[in-house]
């Protein structure tokens, strides 16, 4: 019998949280190879976003093993990194293919996206701190 | 923060991975914190400290509290 350990948990939620987002990725491929993009928007875009809800979803039980140490790495690296790796691409981008091509907008619209999320998330996050204030 | 958590560990006669299981945190997560690399959250400091049946303040020192002072 084998013994679960910390890391054994730890290994099998990550494990977990990436097969989900292989899942999700193959579903929803199928879903668009098969549909109707453009046309069936109100029906593609709700089932993809609850696909990958759920597939984010899977990644809770890894969030929650991990200690504040790993977590503030995780952070650090999804703020600071992410950020640079994004600007990084979208200004090469919009250097490559002129600010107001397809490409350049949809990375735009990517960048907005990903500001709302992180808005979204931050006054959250702010709400949920509140305590008595005397 | 400095702190005697290496110091304690080999007492105990620990490796980092088996510290790191026993308190249900990472290997790189003691590695740093015995370092000197990162500051442990309190939850995390008050469950090294209780691992070791010591109080927080004797395994993480205050650096706000001046040497004479303690």
């Amino acid at each position: 019998m084998s013994v679960e350990t910390y890391s054994s948990r730890l290994r099998s939620a990550a494990l977990l949280a990436l097969l989900a987002g292989v899942v999700a990725g193959v579903i929803g491929g199928q879903l668009i190879e098969r549909g109707k993009p453009g046309e069936q928007f109100w029906l593609l875009f709700p089932a993809l976003l609850g696909l990958w809800g759920l597939a984010l979803a899977a990644g809770l039980p890894w969030w929650r093993r991990l200690d504040d140490v790993q977590r503030a790495g995780h952070l650090t690296a999804c703020y600071w990194g992410g950020q640079a790796g994004m600007l990084a691409a979208v200004l090469g981008l919009v250097a490559a293919t002129g600010p107001r091509s397809e490409l350049s907008l949809g990375a735009l619209f990517t960048v907005v996206g990903v500001a709302a999320g992180y808005l979204l998330f931050y006054a959250g996050w702010r709400l949920r701190q509140r305590g008595p204030e005397e | 923060m400095k702190n005697r958590l290496r110091e304690l560990r080999k007492a105990h006669g620990l490796s980092q991975a088996e510290l790191a299981e026993a308190v249900e945190v990472s290997r790189q997560t003691i590695i740093a914190v015995e370092a000197d690399k990162y500051d442990p959250s309190l939850p995390m400091a008050y469950k090294l400290a209780a691992f070791f049946g010591v109080a927080v303040e004797a395994l993480f020192f205050n650096p706000f509290v001046s040497a004479e002072a303690e």
